[in-house]
Parts: structure tokens; C-alpha cells; sequence
């Protein structure tokens, strides 16, 4: 969407890794940066980003720092309160967290740029029904519950995978309820995806139930080739979101595809 | 098939898994897939939704257009068609266009460096003359909100196509039902859904429909990667709501020609605007373009004050932005539709302060008679 929609408009926009801090720095040293979008963690590989250093140096230099907050939540990590501007969320994942809602959530503690946020809200009209509002505010009761038990999920399964003959790589920065692992042949992936039975083969996260998606060809196919392969997204890499079964059923599940 | 039946057997008919007599409500943010490679048709809400998607079909096959789009509102559906230009061209646009639609255009399209032009459609010659080497395409709406100007919808479309620029319209006011511009020769209608589509005031949403393919693949990219969406609940609302259309806008819009005929005789009434009125201007070009007037008139008072207190005095329509619904509605175009245009803009365009707009519902319209009635002596 930045390419091909926003960059027309004449907005610029420039692409470095965020979990290096001196990338951060130097792209603030050659240009002229009206603000600072990122993930942390990213996605899939889970690259993690020191919020509170960079909003430093985009306050420093008059910059607005925007940070996608979907993989962690308020419960696991609060960006507003290292520093950043404005927070946002794909609340079709954990926020309202049973993969039946499709919603976005902004936030600012800025009163001026609330204003701005606000009227834009409603001149451009992309709203949120009253149905899906409430369906996001019912999953918002169980999210600690949710998230806790998926985190607790996580580190198990990632041990499990660390520990398998086939997977050569494993990423899981301890903390949330995604992981991404690299198995040894892109070959076996189609087999994989077919064989799952507790993991749901499908593109999204942060429901109850766990996923397993295919990065490569589902959440990140509009991103040219060699950006991907710089970004660590190769035909081997799967990603899994961690939901709230049991967690021997989930290592079962993958023990069994994974062979 | 005449066009009433199409409406109901378009507008979802049978769910073709269970032969249930209305589409199911697919309330999932996303679809497990049987193959890596060759995933499903349905793979993340955003991209495609089961309910949304009869409601997408169901709009595209009443405007007669090849592909439809559902989105949040109807400010997202608008704001979606004209991602579809770039910064520098230029778009020659109604000058009394819905409010939302300047204040879009001029505010963040404005800054997008999308510009435009707002000229009195009604005049061929005006719209042509605003055509800039950079002009890519021309956006009406008629009968117009809130005085109801009306534009020649073929001859519009044909400059268009001489002028290669697209043609598109807002069809809120009419509906497929009344009026089709595709057939006329437009290349996008947008809908303000909320409107006489939904019909009952409870849902907010919008539509667009393509007469292209081509076009239809450039908008589905910007709804997919936009994401200004429409949720399966509204989609079924909406749904729901086309299934009566063609008999609420019978009704309603009989009650509202006998109200504008009746309102013309009324003391304290200055001018009154309802598109097949014999005085109303263009008259003649809705009646070859529409198949009615429409539910919607719009009265002028003797002054602002005599207006609001009209308003404060009225009991049956229920007073309220909007229109379209199975209530009557009463709105205030000078702060409701109209309050992002500045009042010079509002003033030069006729939407004066002493104005009211009334949407017809559904009640008897003797009640609505008496109840105007009694209002206006109250304020004599």
C-alpha cells in the first residue's frame, strides 16, 4: 500500500531495518523524516526493535514514531509509554483474538494529532460497524487470558522445535505467541500444510485456535522476490500462531508432519 | 426477468450449500486452505468475504455493471474511487456535491494534490469548459443533494467518453431502481448504502460498481490493499434491505410527489424542490433518465428562524442527518449534510439557511400532512 498507493502522492518512504539502531540513525542523518513507521516484533521473522532509543532520535528531530503493535498488545508491550506517538493494531488478531472480525485500531495520547486522526476518521468513512465493535470489545475480556496461556504455548513449542533434526532455524524472540522456523527442504512444505490436523493451514494470526501460514505465498506475496529473500522470507520459512490448545496436541501435530 | 424480480432473486436469494432462504453471516477473519499453492477462493476477509461478496455481485447485476465493491461507508467507498487517480489530474466535479465528498476532495485529496473543479453540472457547457489538459474525469450526482438540481446524465457520459475521462456518479438518491447511469454511459456509480439500499436506518455502508472489468481490478486492488471494508454483519443488513427496495421506494416515493404537490399550496412555504414537480428545472431530463422523482423534496421557509422552528415544532419524521430509511427524516442541510462547506460555498449553490430537506418514509401520508400542517401554523 505505501508503494503503490501513498508513494504517487509524493510522500517518500524509505525501508531499513529497525532492529539496528544505527540504521535508525543514519537514515535520520541523510533525510529529512517526517516519521517513523515499525513493527516490533516484525513479521515473520521477529525482529525486535528498540522503541524507547528510537523515539528518542525521531523526537529529536521532530519526527512522529508509528508503531504496529498487532504481535504483542498493551498486555506484552505498551509503545506509547516508550515514547511513541501513535500506536496501531490489526484487532482482527489478538485484540479481539477468535479469527471472526476483521477491525483496525488507532491510538494517540496526542491531542493534536487525535484531532487530525479523528478527521480523517470521519471524512474518509473507514469506520467500524457497531457489530464488529462489540465483538472486538467481547474478545478484549479474555485477552490476558488468551495471550497468557498462547505465550506459555509458545516457548514450549519453540523449544520442541529447536530441538528437531529438520528444523534448521528457529526464530522466537520469548515472548508473544508467534515463531517462524526454516525446515531443511521447501520441498516437504507442501506436505506439511497438507498433513496439519490441529494447526489450521491458513493466512492470519492471534486466534484461539493455532495457525500454521505459508509467509512465502500468503501474507507476504505482494513483496518483490529479493526483498523477501533479504528478509529472511524463503520457500522454507513457515510461521505459526500459537493458540490456546493443549500443548502436547500442538507438538504432536508437528512432530507427526515434520517426520 | 423485470427488474422488481431481480431484485429479490439478486439480492442474495438462497444460500446454495444449504438452500437456507438467507445468505449465512461468514463472521471469519480467515479461511483454512487445502493447498499451499493453489489456495481457495476465499482466503482472508479482507480480500474476499463470502457474505459481503452476494452483496458485491447483488449491486453490480442491479446497476447492470460487471464487478461490485462493498465498503464501510459510503465516504469509503468515495474515497476509495479516487485513489484511483494520481497526484496532478484533475477532476471536474458537481458544485453541489454531497458535503462529505467536497470536504474529502478538499482537504485530504487536496494535499494528495488531486484537484479539482466544482462547476454547475446542469450546464454541458460549464462542465465542458472546466476540462484541464490534466481533467481525467467528471464525478455528478443528480438529482442533486439537497436541491435536487438535475444533470443530463447521457449527455454528461458522452462528453466524457469524446473527452476520453471517466464518468461517475453518486447514485444514493435514486438507487438502481430509479436509475441506472451505467446504461446511460457512466463508468463507476457509487452508493452511499446507508441510504435507501440498507432502508432502516441501522447500518452504515457503502457501494461502487465498475462497468469495466478493467476498472473493476484497478478498485478491488485498492479495497483489498485500502481495506476500507465492509463487515458480513452490515453486508446482510444491507442485503436484507435491497429484498424491500422496490416496494419502500414505490411507497415513499408516492407520498413524497403527493407532499410536494400539497406543499407548493401551503402558507409560510416559499419554494419547494422535488424533481418531477412541472416548475422544477430539468424536470424533463429525469423523467428520460429516472423512472421517478424519488423519495427525497426540500422546502424553503420564510427565513433561518422560520425554519428552526419548524424543525423544533415537527413531530413525525424523526429530525436527523440522513435520509432514506423507512422513518421520515427532517435534516437541516446547513448543519448536517452541508456544514463542511463553507457557508459562502453553501450559499452560492442555493442551499439556503431558511432550507429544510425531508426524506418520505413509510408513515400515512395524511399523518405527515397533518403534522406539517400543524407545525407551520405554529410558526405563523
Amino acid at each position: 500500500m505505501f508503494d503503490k498507493i501513498y508513494s504517487e502522492t509524493g510522500i517518500r518512504f524509505i525501508y531499513t531495518d529497525t532492529s539496528q539502531l544505527k540504521n535508525v540513525k543514519e537514515a535520520f542523518s541523510k533525510e529529512k523524516i517526517r516519521a517513523l513507521f515499525l513493527e516490533s516484533p516484525t513479521n515473520p521473522v521477529l525482529k525486535c526493535a528498540d522503541i524507547k532509543a528510537i523515539s528518542e532520535i525521531a523526537k529529536y528531530s521532530g519526527a512522529i514514531t508509528i508503531v504496529d503493535n498487532t504481535f504483542l498488545t498493551p498486555l506484552l508491550q505498551k509503545p506509547l509509554e516508550m515514547g511513541a506517538h501513535i500506536t496501531v493494531y490489526s484487532a482482527t488478531k489478538y485484540l479481539s483474538g477468535h479469527n471472526d472480525v476483521l477491525a483496525g485500531i488507532v491510538v494517540t495520547n496526542d491531542e493534536k494529532l487525535a484531532e487530525r486522526i479523528y478527521f480523517y476518521q470521519n471524512a474518509v468513512g473507514a469506520v467500524l460497524s457497531p457489530f464488529d465493535s462489540w465483538l472486538v470489545i467481547r474478545g478484549l475480556k479474555t485477552l490476558s487470558l488468551r495471550l497468557q496461556k498462547q505465550q506459555e504455548n509458545a516457548r514450549i513449542i519453540a523449544d520442541f522445535l529447536r530441538k528437531h533434526r529438520r528444523v534448521k532455524r528457529v526464530y522466537y524472540p520469548e515472548i508473544g505467541a508467534i515463531i517462524s522456523f526454516e525446515i531443511d527442504d521447501e520441498k516437504a512444505v507442501s506436505e506439511i500444510l497438507k498433513k496439519v490436523k490441529v494447526f489450521l493451514f491458513a493466512e492470519s494470526l492471534g486466534g484461539v485456535e493455532s495457525l500454521i501460514t505459508y509467509p512465502y505465498i500468503q501474507t507476504h506475496a505482494d513483496i518483490p522476490q529479493e526483498i523477501r529473500e533479504r528478509l529472511g522470507i524463503n520457500k522454507r520459512l513457515l510461521r505459526l500462531s500459537i493458540g490456546i490448545e493443549d500443548a502436547d496436541d500442538l507438538i504432536a501435530d508437528l512432530d507427526r508432519c515434520l517426520g | 426477468m423485470k427488474y422488481k424480480t431481480k431484485i429479490l432473486h439478486r439480492s442474495g436469494g438462497v444460500d446454495p450449500f444449504t438452500g437456507a432462504s438467507s445468505i449465512p453471516i461468514y463472521q471469519a477473519s480467515t479461511f483454512a486452505q487445502k493447498d499451499p499453492i493453489n489456495l481457495g477462493r476465499y482466503e482472508y476477509s479482507r480480500g474476499a468475504n463470502p457474505t459481503r461478496e452476494v452483496l458485491e455481485n447483488a449491486i453490480a447485476e442491479l446497476e447492470n455493471g460487471e464487478t461490485g465493491y462493498a465498503f464501510a461507508s459510503g465516504m469509503a467507498a468515495i474515497s476509495s474511487v479516487f485513489l484511483l487517480f494520481k497526484p496532478g489530474d484533475h477532476i471536474v466535479v458537481s458544485e453541489d456535491v454531497y458535503g462529505g465528498t467536497y470536504r474529502i476532495l478538499t482537504t485530504l485529496f487536496k494535499q494528495w494534490q488531486l484537484k479539482c473543479s466544482f462547476v454547475d453540472s446542469t450546464d454541458i457547457d460549464a462542465l465542458k469548459k472546466a476540462i484541464l489538459p490534466e481533467t481525467k474525469a467528471v464525478y455528478v450526482e443528480t438529482p442533486s443533494n439537497p436541491i435536487l438540481k438535475i444533470t443530463d446524465l447521457a449527455a454528461v457520459a458522452e462528453m466524457a467518453k469524446e473527452r476520453g475521462l471517466l464518468a461517475i456518479t453518486d447514485n444514493t438518491f435514486m438507487t438502481p431502481y430509479l436509475q441506472r447511469p451505467l446504461d446511460l454511459g457512466f463508468d463507476i456509480v457509487v452508493h452511499s448504502a446507508t441510504k435507501f439500499l440498507g432502508g432502516h436506518s441501522d447500518l452504515i455502508a457503502g457501494l461502487a460498481v465498475c462497468k469495466t472489468k478493467e476498472l473493476g481490478h484497478k478498485l478491488g486492488f485498492i479495497q483489498r490493499a485500502f481495506g476500507a471494508i465492509l463487515g458480513p454483519q452490515d453486508s446482510w443488513l444491507v442485503l436484507r434491505g435491497i429484498k424491500t427496495l422496490s416496494a419502500r421506494m414505490d411507497t415513499t416515493q408516492r407520498s413524497a410527489e403527493t407532499l410536494a404537490n400539497w406543499l407548493i399550496n401551503q402558507d409560510g412555504i416559499k419554494k419547494v424542490y422535488y424533481p418531477t414537480l412541472p416548475t422544477h428545472r430539468g424536470r424533463d431530463i429525469h423523467i428520460k433518465q429516472a423512472s421517478g422523482g424519488g423519495a427525497v423534496l426540500s422546502f424553503e421557509l420564510e427565513s433561518r428562524e422560520k425554519a428552526l422552528e419548524f424543525m423544533k415544532r415537527i413531530k413525525v419524521p424523526i429530525l436527523a442527518v440522513s435520509l432514506g430509511g423507512v422513518e421520515s427524516i427532517l435534516s437541516y442541510p446547513a448543519t448536517m449534510s452541508h456544514a463542511a462547506m463553507p457557508e459562502k460555498e453553501r450559499h452560492k449553490r442555493g442551499i439556503k439557511d431558511s432550507l429544510v430537506r425531508l426524506s418520505v418514509g413509510l408513515e400515512d401520508v395524511e399523518d405527515l400532512k397533518e403534522d406539517i400542517s400543524q407545525a407551520l401554523k405554529n410558526i405563523l
